[in-house]
């Protein structure tokens, strides 16, 4: 198998100290494990709540924290035992987008400067009209042209056009691959679409892989060709967008595309939805499911171990639900009845 | 600060409380009734998640019995099942109390399942207003329509809509229609003439000249 792009083995990430009280620990990340393959270019989603890990998991993949115990591995090479030049190639290679259009700017200077500053970091152009010419490519790609934008400050565009800048920004750098962490969320609806449309296109055109993180499922479903779900630091499900969106496996992730709001004012949400009062901050490692208190099957065992993630079709689809501990072809058709009676015989 | 105090501070204000237990009962009543527990009376805020902060917003509001409640973005920071559990809440509260509601959001789908009326706004400008199924049932103003079709579904999987966002200064709006640079049956009379916001259909405003 051809070495992949990105690969995280087994990283877990717990957070001690801070609001938290003496002796207290929250597990961010648990067992992680995600590939990304070198080719072709994919978008890959990670999806899920706030608190479900995908902040961590960018920040992990960044290199701005690092993992308590497992391993991220780009193109085979550990990060966190790469070298400086190591680092710095990567950080050319992986880059971000952030939620915020807002925040991410130095509000003291022209949105140029974002730019200046990357071309002089990673010196990548020898003059001013070659580092020009790079700029107004960048920004030809998310539909921008340098004489309309690049003099202003960041306080006279709109959300969504500094949102492109960044992605601009990180085009500049010819990455293999984008973290972009909620990059439409904070942007008008009738806008997202154009991101979005960048990102398809940096991705056919270009060959830039994307990871991105979001809380929508919306998009997601639109533009990702794999999903990962979160559930409060475990995948609850995996696999290609399509296949999991419309037929979800795990409980969760059953119930989250239910939740979404349908826009047709005669289809109304239909039972309500009971959270618990609060989600308890997880302080072990193995506690078993996580989502136990919500789930509508759950079983004894779920309290014991955290389920591994089955198998659901010959595929890349994949629960961690202790509904599918099956072979796929038994697992598929009837679901619940089907598993019961099994279980009783 | 801790929640009971910023409750209290918001009842305060405005009125004399007879003593500090029935000051307590009150809000305790108000916990109650946006379906959170007794003990986030005595929790700082830091230490609630992002839906259960909206839901002691919710309580403040309510705290006074007002006729109306302005709820801006209530949902926008929340992933979408605690969304649903908050505009639940809004729900309830609206039936129980009684209490009219402005809805401020671009969520069109939260909207159709919230909502009695929508009223669509453009660059400072409403430029239609009608009842919730009128609005998707039949959309008049080009805005709205444009609005209807970016809405991503997880239903279908389509090609994305990709429109320009605002096209102009707003410091220096065009003459005429507002949406005169975006619009795609722009005509002559668009760029003269300012169409007012006429009932097309009943109860169904729209301020286009197409009609």
């Amino acid at each position: 198998m051809p070495q992949p792009l990105l690969e995280i083995r087994d990283a877990t990430k717990i957070y001690r100290g801070g609001f938290l009280r003496p002796g207290q620990q929250l597990v961010a990340l648990q067992n992680f494990n995600l590939t990304i393959p070198e080719k072709p270019a994919t978008i890959t989603a990670i999806a899920g709540e706030s608190g479900s890990g995908k902040t961590t998991l960018a920040n992990l993949i960044l290199g701005f924290i690092s993992p308590t115990s497992g391993e991220i591995l780009y193109r085979g090479q550990n990060i966190l035992t790469m070298s400086m030049r190591q680092k710095l190639e990567y950080a050319r290679q992986v880059q971000a987008v952030f939620q915020d259009p807002y925040a991410v700017y130095n509000p003291f200077y022209r949105v140029k400067h974002i730019f200046d500053l990357v071309i002089k970091n990673f010196k990548l152009a020898p003059s001013k009209q070659a580092a020009r010419d790079l700029i107004e490519e960048a920004l030809k790609m998310v539909g921008m042209r340098g004489e309309e934008v690049l003099e202003k400050y960041p306080h006279q565009l709109s959300g969504g056009q500094r949102q492109r800048m960044m992605v601009a920004r990180a085009y500049l750098l010819k990455p293999r691959l984008i973290v972009a962490d909620e990059p439409v969320s904070m942007v008008d609806a009738s806008l997202r679409a154009m991101i979005l449309d960048i990102m398809l296109r940096l991705r056919d055109q270009q060959n830039i892989s994307f990871l991105y993180i979001t809380h929508d499922l919306s998009t997601a479903y639109q533009v990702c060709d794999d999903i990962y779900i979160l559930y409060q630091g475990s995948i609850a499900e995996k696999g290609d967008t399509v296949r999991v969106i419309e037929n979800p496996k795990h409980p969760y992730v059953q119930l989250l595309i239910e939740s979404v709001p349908v826009p047709d004012p005669n289809q109304k949400w239909n039972t309500d939805v009971n959270l618990p009062s609060e989600e308890e901050l997880r302080s072990q490692v193995d506690t078993g499911c996580r989502f136990y208190p919500r789930c509508p099957y759950h079983m004894d065992r779920c309290l014991v171990k955290q389920p591994p993630l089955y198998e659901i079709d010959s595929g890349t689809h994949r629960a961690a639900c202790y509904l599918y501990d099956q072979p796929p072809a038994e697992a598929q058709s009837g679901g619940m009845e089907q598993q019961e009676e099994s279980r009783a015989g | 600060m801790r929640v009971k105090g910023q409750i209290a501070e918001a009842i305060e204000t405005h009125q004399v409380q007879r003593s500090p237990q029935e000051l307590k009962e009150r809000i305790l009543r108000l916990l109650a009734m946006v379906g959170l527990p007794n003990r986030v009376y005595s929790m700082y805020p830091h230490e609630l998640s992002g839906g259960m902060k909206q839901r002691v917003c919710i309580a403040m509001a309510i705290a006074l019995t007002p006729s109306v409640i302005i709820a801006d973005e209530p949902t926008s920071a929340l992933d979408v099942v605690v969304q649903r559990v908050v505009a639940q809440t809004l729900l309830d509260v609206k039936r129980t109390l009684g209490v009219s509601m402005i809805l401020i959001g671009h969520d069109m789908g939260l909207m159709a399942q919230l909502v009695d009326r929508i009223a669509v706004m453009y660059a400072g400008n409403i430029v239609e207003i009608a009842p919730v199924k009128d609005i998707f049932a039949e959309p008049l103003h080009p805005y709205t329509q444009l609005l209807l079709a970016s809405i991503p579904s997880v239903k279908e999987r389509k090609p994305l809509v990709v429109t320009e966002g605002l096209t102009h200064d707003l410091r220096r709006p065009p003459p005429g229609c507002i949406f005169q640079l975006r619009c795609p049956f722009v005509m002559d009379k668009c760029r003269e003439v300012v169409p007012p916001l006429r009932e097309l259909r009943p109860n169904h405003y729209a301020a286009c000249h197409l009609y």
